[in-house]
């Protein structure tokens, strides 16, 4: 499988196996934690990372819009890593050359310290009594659309063997997303509640657990 | 008269005061240091090797007495604890002798307030550690300082020379010899098995003309043995490392001891022995103390102390007791669990008797049955009196790049004239030009080619030539990170009037929750707050909670302990006496039934099937690293005949492949599974994704920079720049696989690891063996404690997605 699909407050959502979800009724892309200049902001300190992951990154949303061709995406905080540096440039540039709207809930990563041409930037986000949010926010009216923790999940099986893989969370009350960026690192999650969902994700598909 | 002659007269004089003769090999010390030259002493602790040097070093002064701040000498220890004793030892000789001379002690644990008094008034000799060296090399004026050394000693360079810390003393005293070449270098070793070696290595090709000497004292020690075997059957379990139920044997021993050192494996295994041995011995409470490296160190420096003044009765320990410190009123020793390695069994038997001459006497207290076959394989090595070598890295990219930063932090540095000197270590005598040249890129462009809108800074190139670093940032964040030797992240254990208990580890704060009870240093502790790098403990009544655990490498047999185990295993068919019933007789029966024990011309492969899965086990009797790479070579070249995925588990003895399908070990053995040829290449594609070059590249990560653990006593911790090491290593694999730093965790694991030669001289032994595959209905008493291994490692040739897929399965 490359997408699921599954209705939440019932509107229609695609999950896809490149970390990202397709609002069907508002033709949104949603994703989370793509943490923009964080290789170039080690190397800015010192640290010899390589530069290439970054690239991935950009070409991997691209390929999303090219199949999706949505009106709008919305990130779901963390967009960058940290301040400005040489890597957003080429974000930037795609930000302005594309007649779509782009919304960032805004999250605890993103220093932006002038406005964003073409980056509509929002401390949360309600809409079809959904509530957009960079944390994860408890105790909440509306259906909670979050990302921050980067969840991932270890599937075990016969012989001892196991494998770890990002996820999807969808909980009665939340869900959260995968972290967007490659080099990000991942939080292992438990089934926390035996009627909670988790959508695993290889390079090449997308998986349902039970 | 000659120098020689008049320094006799006067050593002489203030011997006969004290009573004393000067030994051997401190006479042939002094006359070489006089002579200019380098060299190495071998020398037991408590013998008098500060003797064999100081006086000697300190000549000069001795004719001159006038009172200056100029550095004579640099005494590196690779211990902090060992410094202060150290430094006590210099100045008696030095105050009793009337010298104008200052000993001054710097390392991680010396105050801002000394630093700053150091720093006006430089002391004449300072006893420091590798690190501490490295720092001072960082300083601006390093040059000015060293101008007059006369000689920098390395204490317990056996210790040293297995390590990085070793790479970066070569790399130091280089430095420091290429500009002041007046300086000799010292060296003080245990015995090891390559004494030669290790004194080539420290000197490295400096001075070709003066290829130094080699010294040994003649002092003898004598070890005797004592295996504690339980006499009944069921005492002695088939697997683990505790050993706590066999505690009972252990208290006659304590009882008829004016004082009793207890050595353990694994600080978890420390805690838990004082914990029992208090139960069992109440009257203990109050005479006896722990000692291992998480403890706080003023704890550990008064437990030493006690030891030495005869305070205590008992002291539980890890490996922390080890090296040099002297505590001749020591007793008794015992030594619970396989030593694992024949020189480390020597060494923590001399811990008593240590006068010389004296016998000392070590007790082995096995913690598993097949445990019985080290100690009387133990008993025969030191009857042979044999103890293996220590391997010494070579072409450690890691700390070459650490090194050339700190060159760069300090005055800067020109390319062309270090090279020279970096040659000249053993280390880097075989560095090419383009690994050079990839250093050199690697610290000024951050990569191999310069990229367009890169922003990559550390080291700048100045027109001159020169480079260096001038960001403040950079050359504050890289002083903070000198050093090699790295661990998990570190938490503070304060108690809640602030009073520091020792340090632990984060992944194990972060298993307790608030409130929860745990045990450590001896004591129970409930978690009040964690709040920055600090976890505030209140003491708690409860007695019962989790023991506190650390994650530290398993040790490893040694090749030779390896040799031994396989003489005992492959002789036990013909030690079997019948009728007589004792926990070895018994495993050896059960063994024999269930499945076969090998002779030495035969290899046991057992299969069969658990819940878990089908286990193919493996018994080359090699030691725990060989194991290792054998297990992921094996694993690696089944997994090219058809697509399987396996589960790996390892041990001193043998190992596991664990699957979700049979595997017909006749059908695969006759595809050359044991052949040498193509083993390098084999073990690189199959080690690239193992924990062991993982492991590895976490501490190559953080010595060359590439991980930054944030600076100490600083509220934020500069998290933005803060990332796993197994997520770089994931960015190097997939996108700069030809990285020299990622390609070193490799090479590392297979070169260094696993003792060059090693591995092939096991696969040849085992191409000559006879196959003896047994197929069997349960586990034997040889697989179990590999089967029950927890720690395992993952490697397939399935599709990926096919795997989750039936996993996906699975678990519904």
């Amino acid at each position: 499988m490359k997408t699921i699909i599954k209705k939440i407050n019932g509107q229609t959502f695609i999950f896809d196996f490149r970390k990202l979800v397709y609002w069907k009724e508002k033709s949104s892309l949603i994703l989370s934690d793509v943490h923009i200049g964080k290789i170039t902001h080690f190397r800015k300190n010192g640290i010899s990372l390589p530069s290439f992951p970054a690239l991935n990154n950009l070409n991997t949303l691209k390929s999303a819009i090219q199949d999706y061709n949505p009106k709008e995406v919305i990130f779901l905080g963390d967009l960058f890593h940290s301040e400005y540096n040489s890597e957003w440039e080429e974000w930037l540039t795609f930000f302005k050359s594309l007649n779509l709207s782009f919304t960032l809930v805004i999250g605890n990563h993103d220093s932006i310290k002038t406005k964003l041409k073409g980056v509509k930037i929002l401390k949360y986000l309600l809409r079809e009594n959904l509530y957009f949010s960079h944390y994860p926010i408890d105790n909440l009216e509306n259906f909670n659309f979050c990302g921050h923790i980067h969840p991932s999940f270890t599937v075990k099986g016969f012989g001892k063997q196991k494998i770890k893989l990002p996820c999807f969370y969808l909980s009665k009350t939340h869900l959260i997303f995968p972290s967007f960026g490659e080099f990000t690192g991942t939080h292992n999650m438990k089934l926390k509640n035996i009627e909670d969902e988790i959508f695993l994700l290889s390079k090449e598909r997308i998986f349902k657990l039970k | 008269m000659s120098e020689y002659t008049n320094f006799k007269t006067w050593i002489d004089n203030w011997m006969n005061l004290k009573g004393w003769k000067p030994q051997k090999f401190q006479i042939l010390a002094w006359k070489a240091i006089l002579n200019g030259k380098n060299g190495l002493i071998n020398a037991p602790t408590g013998s008098g090797k500060t003797l064999s040097l100081i006086p000697a070093i300190v000549w000069s002064v001795v004719n001159s007495p006038k009172q200056n701040n100029n550095l004579i000498c640099i005494w590196i220890t690779p211990l902090r604890s060992l410094s202060q004793q150290i430094k006590i030892s210099i100045e008696d000789f030095i105050s009793e002798n009337n010298l104008p001379l200052s000993v001054g002690v710097r390392n991680g644990d010396t105050s801002i307030k000394e630093r700053n008094n150091q720093r006006k008034k430089f002391p004449n000799i300072l006893v420091t550690t590798p690190e501490s060296l490295q720092l001072i090399l960082s300083s601006k004026d390093w040059k000015k300082k060293t101008s007059f050394l006369k000689a920098i000693v390395v204490d317990e360079w056996h210790e040293l020379m297995g390590s990085k810390r070793g790479v970066q003393v070569e790399l130091c005293t280089a430095a420091i010899r290429d500009f002041n070449s007046k300086t000799s270098i010292w060296g003080i070793s245990a015995t090891i098995g390559n004494l030669d070696k290790a004194k080539e290595v420290l000197l490295g090709s400096i001075n070709e003309k003066n290829q130094g000497v080699l010294i040994k004292s003649t002092i003898k020690k004598r070890i005797l043995v004592k295996s504690i075997a339980p006499k009944e059957i069921k005492q002695l379990p088939w697997r683990g490392h505790l050993g706590l139920n066999l505690s009972k044997y252990l208290t006659p021993i304590i009882k008829k001891s004016k004082s009793t050192l207890i050595f353990t494996n694994t600080r978890t295994q420390c805690e838990l022995w004082y914990q029992k041995l208090l139960d069992e011995i109440p009257q203990l409470a109050g005479n006896m103390a722990m000692h291992h490296g998480s403890i706080d160190r003023n704890i550990r420096l008064w437990v030493e102390d006690s030891l030495r003044n005869e305070q205590l009765k008992v002291v539980v320990c890890t490996s922390s007791l080890d090296l040099g410190v002297d505590f001749h009123p020591v007793e008794s020793i015992v030594q619970i669990g396989g030593p694992k390695g024949v020189a480390r069994f020597i060494q923590r038997a001399g811990r008593s008797g240590h006068r010389p001459n004296e016998t000392s006497t070590i007790y082995f207290l096995p913690t598993h049955a097949i445990e019985l076959l080290e100690s009387s394989g133990l008993n025969e090595a030191v009857k042979q009196n044999f103890v293996e070598e220590r391997i010494p890295y070579v072409l450690s990219f890691d700390v070459l790049i650490q090194f050339l930063v700190s060159l760069a932090v300090s005055d800067g540095f020109y390319p062309k004239n270090v090279l020279i000197y970096i040659k000249k270590t053993h280390a880097f005598s075989r560095i090419t030009d383009e690994e050079w040249s990839w250093i050199l890129k690697n610290i000024t462009i951050g990569s191999q080619s310069l990229q367009s809108y890169d922003e990559y800074k550390k080291v700048e190139i100045l027109d001159n030539g020169l480079f260096k670093v001038n960001s403040r940032k950079i050359a504050m964040r890289h002083r903070v990170q000198i050093g090699t030797i790295v661990s998990d992240a570190l938490l503070q254990l304060k108690s809640i009037n602030g009073k520091r208990i020792g340090k632990i580890e984060e992944w194990f704060v972060s298993k307790l929750r608030k409130g929860e009870v745990f045990l450590f240093g001896g004591k129970y502790y409930k978690i009040f707050q964690i709040k920055n790098m600090e976890v505030i403990v209140k003491k708690s009544k409860s007695k019962k909670g989790k023991v506190v655990s650390w994650m530290g490498g398993r040790m490893s047999f040694s090749s030779y302990m390896s040799e031994l185990l396989r003489a005992e295993i492959y002789n036990l068919n013909n030690k079997v006496a019948p009728g007589q019933i004792n926990p070895l007789n018994y495993i050896t029966k059960k063994q024999t039934e269930i499945s076969a024990i090998p002779n030495i011309n035969e290899f046991l492969i057992e299969s069969f099937k658990t819940k878990d899965g089908f286990h193919t086990v493996f018994y080359p009797f090699e030691g725990r690293l060989i194991h290792e790479a054998l297990s992921h070579l094996i694993a690696y070249r089944i997994s090219l005949l058809k697509p399987i995925t396996f589960s790996l588990a390892y041990n001193d003895y043998g190992f596991e492949l664990l699957s979700d399908e049979f595997l017909d070990v006749q059908e695969i053995i006759d595809n050359n599974l044991w052949d040498e040829s193509y083993l390098y290449e084999d073990l690189n594609k199959s080690i690239n994704t193992s924990e062991m070059a993982r492991r590895k590249f976490r501490d190559i990560a953080v010595i060359s920079g590439l991980v930054f653990n944030g600076m100490p006593n600083k509220r934020k911790g500069n998290k933005d720049l803060q990332s796993g090491s197994q997520l770089l290593f994931d960015v190097f694999r997939d996108f700069e696989p030809d990285n020299l730093l990622y390609k070193q965790s490799i090479t590392e694991t297979f070169e260094f690891q696993l003792e060059e030669g090693r591995l092939r001289t096991a696969l040849q032994r085992i191409n000559s063996q006879k196959l003896i595959w047994k197929q069997i209905l349960k586990p034997s008493p040889f697989s179990f404690p590999i089967i029950t291994d927890r720690m395992r490692e993952n490697l397939s040739s399935e599709n990926f997605e096919v795997r989750i897929q039936k996993m996906l399965l699975q678990y519904q």
